[in-house]
C-alpha cells in the first residue's frame, strides 16, 4: 500500500507554490521549498490539504554544502492515510518556528537546536532538549567526533592503573551541579507559584530518569517542565558509524521494554529500502514475537501503573505473567530483555523445539489472568475516581502534538500503523483496533487492556500458521545483502566470503531515503534512513512515540495535583530509553 | 481483517456502590491467590538452567575433533594443537561487533610460517551480549555459554582472556553439547511458575 | 502501703503491656510480610530462623544499629520529638484497653487492663488525635519539600477522620450508657452493638484505614508521588518508629477498640458461649481477624487522591456517622 502523498495533492501544491521541488520515490516523497515560503506551505498542507497530524521534525547536516543544514517535516493526513515530507534548507543556520501550527513541534525544534545548532525564529523558549545548557557542542553535527572531545580526566576510583585495554581516563564533558542549576533556571525562567518541586530525576514515580519541575501552589501544579537527557546516548550518532546489522542491538536499548518491536520496525525499514523480502515463516515469527512483546510491555505498564496508584499486589500478578513471556523470549532469542533476535532478511534462529507448545499454554492461561486484573481494577471505585476524566486528550491535541499509539487511540483517533501499513504478517491476521470515546486516563487503561486481548488473538493465529511451517527457512539468505547462517558459513566457502564482505563493508543500501514506522506499544516508532549508497547510513532518525507522547504531559498536568502526575505519566507510559535515545 | 471498535466504559451501579461489590470481588481474588502455591525461585539456593540458546559470557571452543569443515580449510595456516582454542585470528568477531574496541586480538607468525593466536581479550563491561560476534565466527570457535554470574569487584575482572574462555567453553560443551535445541530443559523447576505444559 | 502496692502493680503491668506491644508489633510486621507475600504468590521472609520466624528480631537489630543521620538543615528539637510524638500516644491508648475480665490466680485478683477509666473512650480518641502532631512536626522539621507535603496530607486526612470516628463511636456509647470500655463490653452480653450500629461500623473501618495510613488512604507516604512522605528524611530507629506506630500499634489498638465497641469484646459469639474457651482468647481471635481484614484491604486496593479522601470524610463519613446516632436513638426509644 502506497502511503505517500498522491499526485493530485502534489499538483495542488505545485499550483499554489511555484518554487517547490518535488522528489518522488517509492518510499519517500518530499517537497522542497525555500525558507521564506516554508510556513505558508506548511499551513497550506495543514489547513487546505488535511495534512494536519504532526509526525516528526528533524535536521540533517551536509557540512560541505551551503546552507549547511536541512530541516525535514513529516506530516500525516488522517483522512486519506497519506504522509508527506517537507524539506527546507536552513539559510543562515536558522528556520522559522512552526510552533504556531503544531504544538508538538516545540520539543522537536529544541532537539534540532540542541543536536545541530539550528536556531528557530519565533520559538518561545529555545533551550536545549537533552544536553545541559552550558554544553558547548552540537553532537549530531558531522564534525563532532563519535567519542566526543575527551575533556575531563576521570581516573578509576579503585586505583587500578588501566583496568582494560580499551580504557581511557579522558571522558567527554560532564555537567556539574552549577550546570544543572543553570539548566533548571532556563527551563522555568520565572517562579510563578509557591514552591518549585524537583520531581525526579531519581524518583520512584518517574519510571526511569526523567526530571520534572513542578511550580506548585499548595499541591496544585501551575507550571511544569520536563528535563530529559539523563539517558541520552546519541543513538542516531552511533548509527551513522556502524553497519545496518550492527545497529540492531542499539534499537533494543531504545525502548528496552519492547525490544523486539523496535527491532522489527528498524529491520523493516532497512529491508524495504534494500528490497529484501523475508521468508513467510520469518514474517509470522516476527509478528508473533512482536505481539508477545506488546503483551509483555503492557503488562509492565499495568503493573507499574497500578503500583503508582497504590495497588501493590497487581504489580506482582502482572510480573508473574510477564515472567512467563520473558521465559518464552529467553528460550527463543537467548536473552530476556534486549533480545537482538531479528535480522535483515528474517530472524536470527529458528523456533526451538517446544516453543509453540509453551506459547499455546501461555495463551490458554492468560485471558483468565487478564480477567483477574480487570476484576480488581476496572470497576473498582477508587480506580474510577483516580482515572475517569483525568487528563482528557482531545482529537485536536492528538494531531497537534503528534500523539500516537494507545494514547491516540484512547482519544478516538484510529491511528494504528499495523492497520494502515501492515508489515510482516499483520496483513494476514484478524484483529480489532480498540478506540476510546473520551480520551481520559481510564480510556487509555481500557484500550491497553483490550490491546492485550487482541494480541492474544493475533498470536493464536500466528501459532496456527507456524505449526504448519516446521522446517521451512527462517531467513532469506539468497539475497546478496542478507548474512548467511552459521551452518552455511561452516560448509561453503562462498557463504564465508559473503559473510566476510557483509561484516566488513555492511549492507550497501541504494542511495535514497526511506521513512517507515512500526506500531510500538508506546506509539509509532519510525525510522528515517538517508543512505548515500554506503554500508552505513548517512543520517538515521528515530521518530520516537514516547518522546512526543510525553510532551503532552506538561499541558495535562496544569491545574492538577502531584497525585495526578503519577496517573498522567503512567497513562502516557513513556520509556526513557526511547524518549532520550 | 482489521476492524475498528469502540470500547465500553463500565461504571458502577448503585447496588454495587452500596454493597461494595467492587471491593469484595477484588478481595476475593487476592485471597484466592493467598491459597495458591508460591511461584518464586529462591535464587542463590535454587537456580534455573538457562536455555541452550542463552547468551551468557563468551567461550572459545577448542580443537577436539568436532570442528566444522571450514576449520579444516583454515587450519592449514594455523599452529593449533589438540585442546587449544580454535581461533584462527580472522578478526571477524571484531568486525561484526557494534563496539569493536572491546576486543583485543593478537596473532604472531611462528617459525614454520604459521599463525598463532597469542592474545584474545574481551572487555565484557562494554559488551552488549548481542551475539553478533558468535554469528560471525566462521570456525565455530567463539560461542556464548550459559554462565551469567559475572560480577567482579574490580573493573579488570570484567576483561576475559583466552584461557578463561577455552575453559568455559570446554565446561559448557561437556555439560550441554549434545542437548537438543529445546526452549528449556528443566521442566520440573519451571513447572512452579508454568504448571503442567502439554508437549506435542 | 496499699498505694505502694497499686503503684508497683501498675508499673509491672505497664511494663508487660509495653514490652508485649513491642514484641507483638514486631511480629505483626512478620505477619503482614508473610500475608503480603502469599497474597502475591511469594513466600515472604524465609531465611532468618525457620520460615523467617526470627526476621523481626533481625530487622529490629538492623534498624537499631543503623547509622542515625540527621540532615543539617532540620529543626533538631522537633525532628527528634516528632518520632516520639507519633509513637508514644499510640502506645498510651493501651492504658485504657481492657483485654478481658478480671480473674483470680493464686488468690490474687488480676485485672488484664492497666486502668478502667470512666472516660476511656474519650481518652483513646484524645491520644489518637495527639499523633497528628508527630506527623506535622515530622513534615515541618525535616525542612524538605516532600516531607512537608506528606505531613500536610496526613494532617488533613487525620482531622477529617477524627471527627467521623468520634461521632461513629457515639452509637455504642449511647447503647451502653457509659464511656468505660469494660462497661461497654459488659453491656453487649446479649447482643453485639454491630446490629443497630452497622453504619457506624462502616465509618469506623474507613476511619481506621485512614488514620493508620493503609490503602486506599495511604496518601502520606504514597511512594510513587512523595518518595517516603513525612519520613523521607528519617533514618534508623527514628524512621522505624513511624511505621511501627502507625501501621502496627495503631492498627492493633484501634482494632481492639472496634472489637470492644461493636463485636462484644471478650464475650463469646452467640450460640458458642458453651465452649470452654477463655474470654481472652475470644478477644484475641476477634482482634486478629479484624487486623487481618485491614491487611487484606491494604494489599488489594489502589489509593485515593488526597482531596478525594477528605471529600469522603466530610461528605460521606460524617453524615453517615450522624445518621447512625439518629438510628440508634430511635432504636433505644423502641427497644429501651
Amino acid at each position: 500500500m502506497h502511503l505517500w502523498i498522491d499526485g493530485q495533492d502534489l499538483d495542488q501544491i505545485k499550483k499554489s507554490f511555484d518554487s517547490v521541488e518535488i522528489s518522488r520515490s517509492e518510499n519517500f516523497v518530499s517537497v522542497q521549498i525555500n525558507k521564506e515560503k516554508l510556513l505558508e506551505l506548511l499551513s497550506f498542507l495543514k489547513d487546505k490539504l488535511g495534512y494536519k497530524m504532526f509526525i516528526d521534525f528533524f535536521c540533517m547536516d551536509f557540512p560541505v554544502q551551503s546552507p549547511r543544514f536541512q530541516g525535514v517535516y513529516l506530516l500525516f493526513n488522517p483522512e486519506k492515510m497519506r504522509r508527506v515530507a517537507v524539506k527546507c534548507w536552513a539559510e543562515g543556520d536558522s528556520l522559522p518556528s512552526a510552533t504556531k501550527l503544531w504544538k508538538g513541534i516545540k520539543w522537536a525544534e529544541r532537539e534540532a537546536w540542541d543536536m545541530f545548532g539550528v536556531r528557530f525564529e519565533g520559538h518561545e523558549n529555545l533551550v536545549r532538549m537533552f544536553m545541559w545548557e552550558t554544553y558547548q557542542h552540537h553532537p549530531l553535527r558531522k564534525d563532532f567526533p563519535l567519542r566526543g572531545h575527551g575533556e575531563v580526566y576521570l581516573p578509576p576510583l579503585s586505583g587500578e592503573e588501566s583496568p582494560a585495554h580499551n580504557y581511557s581516563p579522558y571522558h567527554t564533558a560532564l555537567p556539574t551541579m552549577e550546570d544543572l542549576e543553570i539548566t533548571q533556571k532556563k527551563r522555568l525562567p520565572e517562579k510563578k507559584a509557591q514552591i518549585v518541586l524537583n520531581w525526579g530525576p531519581l524518583h520512584p514515580g518517574t519510571h526511569g530518569t526523567i526530571w520534572f519541575l513542578f511550580d506548585m501552589e499548595g499541591e496544585e501544579v501551575k507550571e511544569c517542565d520536563i528535563i530529559l537527557g539523563q539517558l541520552h546516548r546519541g543513538v542516531e550518532k552511533i548509527a551513522e558509524n556502524i553497519t545496518y546489522t550492527q545497529f540492531i542491538p542499539y534499537t533494543d536499548r531504545m525502548d528496552y521494554i519492547s525490544a523486539l518491536c523496535s527491532q522489527v520496525a528498524y529491520v523493516n525499514a532497512v529491508e524495504k529500502h534494500l528490497g529484501v523480502e523475508p521468508t513467510e515463516k520469518a514474517k509470522y515469527i516476527r509478528t508473533m514475537m512482536c505481539e508477545l512483546q506488546r503483551i509483555n510491555s503492557h503488562l509492565l505498564w499495568l503493573g507499574t501503573y497500578a503500583l503508582d496508584l497504590g495497588a501493590l499486589t497487581i504489580f506482582l500478578y502482572t510480573f508473574r505473567e510477564r515472567e512467563k513471556i520473558m521465559d518464552i523470549i529467553e528460550g527463543i532469542a537467548g536473552i530476556r530483555l534486549n533480545s537482538t533476535y531479528i535480522r535483515i532478511g528474517g530472524v536470527a534462529k529458528d523456533l526451538p523445539e517446544g516453543a509453540l507448545d509453551v506459547i499455546e499454554h501461555f495463551l490458554n492461561d492468560f485471558p483468565q489472568r487478564l480477567k483477574e486484573y480487570e476484576t480488581i481494577l476496572t470497576k473498582n471505585r477508587v480506580w474510577l475516581r483516580r482515572n475517569v476524566d483525568v487528563g482528557v486528550i482531545t482529537r485536536e491535541d492528538v494531531y497537534s502534538y503528534g500523539l500516537t499509539g494507545a494514547v491516540a487511540r484512547a482519544s478516538g483517533v484510529p491511528y494504528d500503523v499495523r492497520m494502515f501499513q501492515p508489515t510482516d504478517a499483520y496483513g494476514d491476521v484478524d484483529f480489532d483496533v480498540p478506540l476510546g470515546k473520551v480520551g481520559d486516563s481510564y480510556d487509555r487503561y481500557l484500550v491497553r487492556v483490550e490491546e492485550m486481548r487482541q494480541s492474544v488473538r493475533i498470536i493464536k493465529q500466528c501459532v496456527k500458521v507456524l505449526r504448519q511451517m516446521e522446517g521451512e527457512s527462517y531467513i532469506n539468505t539468497e539475497h546478496p545483502f542478507v548474512l548467511p547462517t552459521l551452518d552455511q558459513v561452516f560448509n561453503s566457502i562462498e557463504a564465508m566470503v559473503k559473510d566476510f564482505n557483509l561484516r566488513i563493508y555492511g549492507e550497501k543500501l541504494p542511495e535514497g531515503e526511506i521513512y517507515l514506522s512500526g506500531e510500538n506499544p508506546r506509539g509509532e516508532l519510525g525510522f528515517y534512513i538517508n543512505s548515500k549508497g554506503e554500508g552505513r547510513p548517512y543520517r538515521l532518525r528515530v521518530r520516537s512515540g514516547a518522546f512526543y507522547n510525553l510532551q503532552v504531559f506538561t499541558e495535562l498536568i496544569k491545574g492538577r495535583t502531584v497525585a495526578d502526575a503519577v496517573v498522567l505519566l503512567g497513562s502516557l507510559d513513556p520509556v526513557v530509553g526511547e524518549t532520550d535515545r | 481483517m482489521v476492524k475498528i471498535k469502540y470500547i465500553e466504559r463500565p461504571g458502577l451501579t448503585n447496588r454495587e456502590r452500596v454493597f461494595f461489590t467492587d471491593f469484595i470481588n477484588g478481595m476475593k481474588i487476592t485471597i484466592r491467590n493467598f491459597f495458591r502455591k508460591t511461584i518464586t525461585t529462591a535464587y542463590p539456593f535454587e537456580k534455573l538452567t538457562p536455555p541452550k540458546r542463552f547468551r551468557g559470557t563468551h567461550g572459545h571452543r577448542v580443537k577436539d575433533g568436532r570442528e566444522p569443515p571450514s576449520f579444516k580449510v583454515l587450519e592449514k595456516f594455523m599452529d593449533i594443537k589438540e585442546g587449544e582454542s580454535r581461533c584462527v585470528a580472522c578478526y571477524m568477531c571484531q568486525q561484526a561487533c557494534p563496539v569493536p574496541e572491546l576486543f583485543r586480538i593478537e596473532a604472531v607468525q611462528t617459525e614454520e610460517g604459521k599463525k598463532k593466536v597469542v592474545r584474545f581479550d574481551m572487555n565484557l563491561l562494554n559488551c552488549m551480549y548481542c551475539g553478533l560476534c558468535t554469528e560471525a565466527c566462521p570456525v565455530d570457535c567463539l560461542i556464548m555459554t550459559d554462565i551469567y554470574e559475572t560480577a567482579t569487584y574490580r573493573r579488570s575482572g570484567g576483561v576475559i582472556h583466552m584461557d578463561d574462555m577455552t575453559e568455559r567453553a570446554v565446561d559448557f560443551d561437556r555439560r550441554r553439547y549434545n542437548e537438543p535445541d529445546r526452549i528449556w530443559i528443566d521442566d520440573e523447576e519451571r513447572s512452579k511458575l508454568w504448571g503442567q505444559i502439554k508437549w506435542s | 502501703m496499699e498505694l505502694v502496692g497499686t503503684v508497683v502493680g501498675i508499673v509491672i503491668k505497664s511494663l508487660i503491656f509495653i514490652i508485649g506491644m513491642f514484641l507483638g508489633a514486631a511480629y505483626l510486621t512478620l505477619l503482614e510480610r508473610k500475608f503480603a507475600g502469599h497474597v502475591q504468590q511469594r513466600p515472604g521472609p524465609l531465611h532468618v530462623g525457620p520460615h523467617g520466624l526470627l526476621q523481626p528480631i533481625a530487622d529490629a537489630l538492623k534498624v537499631l544499629t543503623k547509622e542515625d543521620l540527621v540532615p543539617n538543615s532540620v529543626d533538631r528539637v522537633l525532628f527528634y520529638l516528632a518520632s516520639l510524638m507519633a509513637f508514644v500516644p499510640a502506645i498510651m491508648i493501651l492504658a485504657v484497653v481492657p483485654f478481658g475480665e478480671p480473674f483470680t490466680i493464686f488468690g490474687l485478683e488480676i485485672k488484664p487492663y492497666i486502668t478502667d477509666l470512666n472516660v476511656a473512650v474519650l481518652l483513646a480518641l484524645a491520644f489518637g488525635s495527639l499523633s497528628i502532631y508527630g506527623v506535622i512536626f515530622a513534615g515541618w522539621a525535616s525542612n524538605s519539600k516532600y516531607p512537608m507535603i506528606g505531613g500536610l496530607r496526613k494532617a488533613a486526612v487525620l482531622i477529617g477522620y477524627e471527627v467521623a470516628l468520634g461521632f461513629a463511636l457515639v452509637g455504642p456509647i449511647m447503647m451502653a450508657g457509659s464511656f468505660s470500655l469494660r462497661e461497654i463490653v459488659e453491656a453487649q452480653q446479649n447482643m453485639w452493638f454491630i446490629i443497630p450500629n452497622i453504619l457506624a461500623f462502616v465509618v469506623v473501618i474507613f476511619s481506621i484505614l485512614a488514620e493508620t495510613g493503609r490503602t486506599p488512604f495511604d496518601v502520606q507516604e504514597a511512594e510513587a508521588e512523595l518518595v517516603g512522605g513525612y519520613i523521607t528524611e528519617y533514618t534508623g530507629m527514628k524512621f522505624g518508629l513511624f511505621p511501627l506506630a502507625e501501621w502496627y500499634i495503631a492498627t492493633f489498638v484501634l482494632s481492639a477498640i472496634t472489637v470492644i465497641m461493636f463485636f462484644g469484646g471478650w464475650n463469646p459469639p452467640p450460640l458458642l458461649g458453651w465452649l470452654p474457651i477463655p474470654a481472652f482468647v475470644w478477644f484475641s481471635v476477634k482482634v486478629f481477624l479484624l487486623f487481618m481484614f485491614f491487611l487484606w484491604v491494604h494489599w488489594t486496593l489502589p489509593r485515593y487522591r488526597v482531596d478525594q479522601i477528605t471529600e469522603i470524610a466530610w461528605k460521606v463519613m460524617l453524615p453517615l456517622a450522624l445518621a447512625n446516632i439518629f438510628i440508634v436513638a430511635i432504636w433505644i426509644i423502641i427497644f429501651g
